[in-house]
């Protein structure tokens, strides 16, 4: 996320001295649970997050079942590239390389004999 | 500027990936297949645009997305409304959490497992375009929301708003497969 952002949210912030930088609350921790997951916060926020986490068993709960469920979406979702495809786009790519290397190669000549 | 020459040497690692979502855009093989040599073929032939030293697997990525949306006129512009405002968020963990009586404690870690690799895939299907892609490229294959939002040619934000809705679809879609593998129980009301 921008900076921009990051100060936006922070104005609006109401509530414990202000300062959710510091002190997430466990809303602040459940509206951030995904960026923080994904990488997307920085540093401070993400120490901050995380001092929450390491001291609430509920949201730590949650956070742990969203983490298992991101690893479970992106285990369950890998496909084997079946053996035919990979020969076809050898077979394409080989094809492409030899149209375009003709094309020069008649280009040369012809210039060459215009030349 | 980077060198045709390299391009087999460098692309091919990202086939797995791009297949992988391949299937999960188009749904089936015979289509993935086409998606994913048609995406090599336009890659190599603008591969002497593709600036050496960037990030080679997003360039790939931008160029299978595009193709996606062009080839099946995929709808990328999201609908005004939709059913997803009174989900609320961590639905599954709540719903599976609910019924922890059935399954004693932290029953929700262990029902996770319980769900086949054909189930996650096809909850991830069920999911119109405009959220599926986003989540795709963010929970699947792990690309940043600034890497998303230049794949898919779309503001940060937007990504961002997407990716949270999408994530709920997804855990309502899973609860489905929970409920008719009874994991859990019926939402009361």
């Amino acid at each position: 996320m921008d900076k921009q952002n990051n100060n936006t949210e922070n104005i609006n912030m109401t509530g414990v001295a202000g300062d959710y930088a510091e002190y997430p609350d466990c809303g602040d921790v459940a509206s951030k649970i995904y960026e923080f997951l994904d990488g997307e916060l920085t540093e401070d926020k993400r120490k901050a997050i995380q001092f929450h986490l390491d001291h609430c068993a509920p949201c730590v709960s949650v956070f742990e079942f969203e983490s298992d469920l991101r690893k479970l979406v992106s285990c369950r979702c890998q496909e084997k590239v079946p053996d035919t495809l990979k020969q076809r786009i050898a077979a394409v790519i080989s094809m492409e390389e030899q149209t375009t290397k003709l094309f020069y190669e008649r280009t040369n000549v012809e210039s060459e004999e215009n030349g | 500027m980077a060198d045709q020459a390299h391009f087999i040497e460098q692309a091919m690692e990202y086939m797995p990936s791009l297949y992988s979502a391949a299937m999960r855009m188009t749904r089936n093989p015979a289509d993935a297949e086409d998606l994913v040599q048609e995406t090599y073929l336009k890659a190599y032939r603008a591969f002497g645009s593709f600036q050496e030293g960037t990030n080679l697997k997003a360039w790939l990525y931008r160029i299978l997305t595009n193709s996606y949306i062009n080839i099946y006129r995929a709808k990328m512009r999201s609908p005004e409304i939709d059913d997803l405002e009174d989900v609320e968020d961590f639905y599954l963990y709540h719903r599976l959490r609910q019924d922890k009586d059935l399954f004693g404690k932290s029953a929700e870690d262990e029902a996770l497992d319980l769900f086949t690799d054909d189930e996650v895939k096809e909850a991830l299907e069920s999911l119109p375009e405009h959220f599926r892609i986003p989540v795709i490229l963010a929970d699947v294959e792990g690309f940043s929301y600034k890497e998303i939002a230049d794949i898919m040619e779309t503001p940060v934000g937007t990504i961002m708003s997407r990716l949270h809705r999408g994530r709920k679809a997804l855990q309502k879609a899973l609860s489905q497969y929970g409920l008719e593998k009874g994991l859990l129980v019926a939402e009361p009301g």
